[in-house]
């Protein structure tokens, strides 16, 4: 992660990681500068979007208490999505307590009891943890998905990523970084046009 | 498609997996029951709790530095049937496997209930199991992990 400079930001490199994992627009790497400089974790319950990420059940212990909601970013080919969290942040499966458990089971019962409006009679359980490079996740606060396919596509959960994707998403950074450094706002095509070349616009066109 | 309505040999990835799976297929059983794991597995079993035992992936995926299996010991296919003692215990597994593999960072998997007669959410075995998977990054690999897939009736 030594490769990616951010000017004047003094991040680990589980900073980095999250922020390569995370930034598939320029927006989204402005906010993950903004929030790592801030501290502020997007699944802790004082910095959650209330529309975004819409609590629709909260089960546990106090103290020990998990929520869930859809995922607004579901993936392909899925007929349900559902993100549960810990209210308290936590980062490693090392972490976790019996309370834990207790939780996501009560939650899991939740969304097996239809109220949830998706079918959940199968689907996968992905809990990624720990070092973000090595799990390929964006939110570092722990958190399990829920994932219904709806059988019309392939549906797979990245834990990494392979060398070519990474080198794509590292060069996408360094041209967020660039954009960043010319205190550019997103969306300005005709602007980012005049400080990319050629290519790098053409890079990252889709994600400005 | 497997007769035995426990396993899929679609989703064997390597040559003596099939052939495992192929017997399994003819004894018609459920390969991660008590009574025929050993038959089949070969793998020492790291550690015995009340619901799951641990061991390590017979087959692991191809790029991974650690790739553990939690079983569960009675034959369920749905995390709908496990109790919160059953579900502390993964999680304690889990932790033991973590901190026995010095993993980093990784993901932990669980492919759970049977679509319909002809498809399938990816499992090789319908058996409840649960994976615990640390990429191996100095492979330059992507690894990804199978939930879905098209349903094969069409």
């Amino acid at each position: 992660m030594r490769d990616i400079k951010l000017a004047g930001l003094n991040f680990s490199d589980e900073d980095i990681a999250s922020i390569l994992n995370g930034s598939r627009s320029y927006k989204q790497f402005l906010e993950m500068i903004e929030w790592i400089r801030e501290g502020v974790c997007k699944f802790c319950p004082e910095h959650r979007d209330p529309k975004l990420n819409k609590v629709i059940c909260k089960k546990g212990v106090p103290g020990f208490e998990w929520v869930m909601w859809h995922n607004p970013y579901s993936h392909s080919h899925t007929s349900g999505h559902l993100i549960i969290a810990p209210e308290r942040h936590i980062t490693h499966i090392m972490d976790m307590t019996k309370n834990d458990w207790q939780a996501i089971g009560e939650l899991s019962f939740f969304a097996m009891s239809g109220e949830v409006q998706i079918d959940v009679s199968g689907g996968g359980f992905v809990m990624r943890y720990g070092n973000p490079a090595r799990n390929a996740s964006s939110i570092r606060h722990l958190h399990a998905n829920i994932i219904i396919p709806d059988e019309t596509g392939n549906v797979k959960a990245t834990l990494a990523k392979d060398l070519e994707k990474i080198a794509s998403t590292k060069k996408r950074v360094r041209i967020f970084e660039k954009l960043r450094q010319s205190k550019v706002e997103p969306g300005d095509d005709e602007v980012i046009k005049n400080i990319l070349t050629e290519e790098e616009f053409n890079h990252v066109k889709e994600r400005l | 498609m497997s007769e035995n309505k426990f396993i899929d040999k679609n989703h064997a990835r390597l040559e003596d997996q099939k052939q495992v799976m192929e017997q399994i297929d003819d004894d018609g059983v459920c390969p991660f029951c008590e009574e025929n794991l050993a038959k089949y597995h070969k793998k020492e079993i790291i550690e015995q709790g009340d619901y799951w035992l641990l061991t390590e992936n017979q087959w692991p995926y191809d790029n991974t530095l650690n790739h553990y299996l939690v079983i569960y010991k009675e034959h369920i296919e749905h995390i709908n049937d496990l109790s919160p003692e059953a579900g502390r215990e993964l999680i304690e597994l889990f932790q033991l496997a973590s901190k026995k593999g010095h993993i980093k960072g990784g993901g932990l998997t669980m492919r759970f209930g049977v679509p319909n007669e002809d498809g399938n959410y990816g499992s090789t075995v319908t058996h409840l199991h649960a994976h615990l998977i640390e990429p191996d990054l100095s492979a330059g690999e992507k690894v990804k992990f199978k939930i879905g897939h098209p349903n094969n009736i069409d």
